[in-house]
């Protein structure tokens, strides 16, 4: 059951679903990601990146233009999800923006230095939270401009 | 750990030099032993000069027992050849004379050191060659014998003759005894001096040896109160390591209990604030989605249960900063006060019209922490003026003469009640409700805690509906 997940240009990485359906709902609104693809743990982001387990065989998201990655995830967490995005040469230059409630400062210094593009906190109070997503949304989709 | 305890100062770290009483007995032998050798070698001296003396006197006696001798064989001599004219007796004769001259010679040269010997041994002298004339004529009178048989008649005895022998023997007798004497003499100077050098000798060692004996027993009990303090720096140092290893135990277990409280406030400040979010979010869903189902009271209620939420979650972000600042590094230097509150007034944006910066004298302190101070005393002094027709805020500052610099931040809002200035600076205490005014009553709290850590005071005044004004000390910038 291969599918094809050519069109994909955002991966969200997110295990709580209350937060992946805020982040799909704001992004749906605002027009961004045509083709937004939601993995519930850091497992699940790397085999989808590297078509393993169950994306074997799958056509790769060579459109993907953004990562957007939440630091406490359930099996491999978002620092060695990047970690292992910045050692590969294929995803070694992919935006990667942290998405995550921490706001310490180690994670924030830690993200830094193994190469995220950005780190936001996301807010508690939905509106902030929409605006936050879509801003972050717009530029790494529309304005920024990627090696390639 | 690098907190390790040291030893009190007043314990002795390192031995002494000698002590003084070793010196001062060191000093007392060796003033002593050189005495006794100063006078040993006179002793030994005065021995040697006045055997030399006895010696010389042995030598006078000597010469004088000599000359007695063969003036009495020269004598026997001139009367033998008076008697016979033979000319054997005339040769021992000559013999005899010359020794006799030889000797009174010898006796006048000995004696030269003493003039009173030495004139007696010259008029010996005098006498021997008076005699010796007399014998010498007489002789002359008489040629000897040659080859005749027949001896001449003897015509005159000795008793006769001008010579008398008895006259040379007194006057040797006499020198003998003056120098007999004089030995005598001698001998009882160096028996003195021998006897006063032993008593000196024996008196100096007993003495040194005393001193010695003091020193030694001296030392032994230094060296006994030495190793007892050095047994007591051992068991110091003993108490010290054990203080120590428990210093380090209790680290130990504060840092485990602080990374306990860190992995708790991390999993507060991340898994309190995903279900708050949630329900905030999909409360203003439920309001924009369905709107149209829902009655003024729904929504009412709706806006409640957001509203809810972010209370909630400024609670938890306000009680994480707060609880943040017990292990944030603190990095102390000079803050230029005026540069920091421009900082903190641009952040916050706009209004400042109302913002009157007096002089700001420098503070020594963490730059970041009292950034905060400002940031949360501004936050306040605004939000409390802000139904104020004309909020009006000076801050302002100066020197204290404790080496603490006092600053001050006054507004004319809403001010507060004295009665409850207990519950000013409490976390989570509000003397406002949080509809009159929002917050969640940390930022006080949080400015005290910082400006305690850097060993300031914090204060404040008000009067409802006047205004309020609060004070905080730091220690001054200038870098001791």
């Amino acid at each position: 059951m291969s599918s094809n997940y050519e069109m994909v240009d955002i991966l969200l990485a997110e295990d709580s679903d209350a937060d992946a359906e805020m982040t799909l709902r704001a992004l749906r609104k605002s027009n961004i990601g045509n083709a937004v693809h939601r993995v519930r743990d850091g497992q699940e982001a790397l085999d989808f990146l590297n078509q393993t387990g169950p994306y074997e065989g799958c056509t790769p998201a060579r459109l993907l233009k953004l990562v957007l990655l939440d630091l406490k995830m359930p099996k491999i967490d978002g620092v060695e999800v990047l970690r292992k995005l910045r050692a590969t040469e294929a995803s070694r230059t992919l935006p990667v923006v942290i998405m995550t409630s921490s706001n310490e400062e180690r994670d924030v210094t830690q993200s830094y230095l193994l190469g995220a593009n950005s780190y936001v906190v996301k807010p508690i109070d939905f509106s902030q939270f929409a605006k936050t997503v879509v801003e972050v949304g717009l530029y790494w989709i529309v304005t920024n401009r990627v090696p390639g | 750990m690098e907190d390790t305890l040291r030893l009190p100062g007043r314990l002795p770290r390192s031995v002494p030099a000698t002590p003084a009483f070793v010196w001062a007995g060191v000093f007392v032998s060796f003033a002593l032993l050189s005495t006794i050798a100063v006078i040993a070698y006179r002793g030994i001296a005065a021995f040697e000069d006045s055997t030399h003396w006895v010696a010389h006197s042995d030598e006078i006696i000597a010469e004088l027992g000599q000359l007695a001798g063969d003036d009495g064989r020269l004598r026997l001599a001139w009367r033998r050849y008076l008697a016979r004219q033979s000319p054997d007796a005339l040769d021992d004769y000559r013999t005899s004379r010359a020794e006799v001259q030889k000797s009174a010679a010898k006796l006048a040269e000995l004696t030269v050191d003493n003039p009173d010997q030495h004139a007696r041994m010259v008029a010996l002298g005098d006498a021997i060659r008076q005699d010796l004339q007399s014998i010498d004529a007489s002789i002359a009178q008489r040629p000897a014998a040659v080859s005749h048989g027949e001896p001449p008649a003897a015509i005159e005895t000795a008793e006769t003759l001008p010579t008398d022998g008895e006259r040379i023997s007194n006057l040797a007798d006499a020198a003998e005894q003056v120098e007999r004497g004089l030995l005598a003499a001698r001998e009882q100077a160096t028996s003195a001096e021998a006897s006063r050098a032993k008593a000196w000798i024996v008196a100096g060692n007993v003495a040194s040896l005393l001193t010695l004996a003091i020193v030694f027993f001296a030392l032994r009990g230094e060296v006994n109160r030495r190793s007892r303090a050095q047994a007591r720096i051992e068991r110091y140092a003993g108490e010290v390591a054990a203080l120590n290893a428990q210093l380090r135990a209790y680290s130990e277990r504060v840092e485990a209990s602080n990374r306990e409280l860190e992995s708790f406030s991390y999993s507060v400040s991340h898994d309190l604030r995903a279900p708050l979010r949630a329900i905030n979010g999909f409360a203003s869903m439920l309001a924009e989605d369905h709107a149209a189902n829902l009655d003024t009271e729904g929504q009412r209620l709706l806006a409640i249960v957001r509203s809810s939420a972010d209370a909630m979650g400024r609670l938890i972000d306000d009680l994480l900063a707060f609880s943040r600042l017990g292990k944030v590094a603190f990095v102390a230097a000079p803050v230029d006060m005026v540069a920091l509150v421009n900082e903190v007034l641009v952040e916050h944006g706009g209004k400042h019209d109302m913002i009157v910066v007096g002089p700001l004298p420098a503070a020594h302190g963490d730059r970041s922490l009292v950034k905060q101070v400002w940031a949360n005393l501004i936050d306040n002094a605004v939000k409390y003026s802000a139904k104020v027709a004309q909020p009006r805020i000076r801050i302002g500052g100066g020197v204290n003469d404790d080496g603490f610099t006092q600053y001050r931040i006054e507004d004319n809002g809403a001010g507060f009640d004295m009665r409850y200035y207990e519950k000013l600076f409490g976390v989570f205490q509000r003397l406002h409700s949080a509809s009159e005014f929002p917050g969640t009553g940390v930022g006080l709290a949080i400015v005290q805690r910082i400006v305690a850590r850097h060993g300031g005071r914090v204060w404040g005044e008000g009067r409802p509906g006047e205004g309020a004004t609060f004070y905080f000390t730091l220690p001054a910038g200038r870098p001791k």
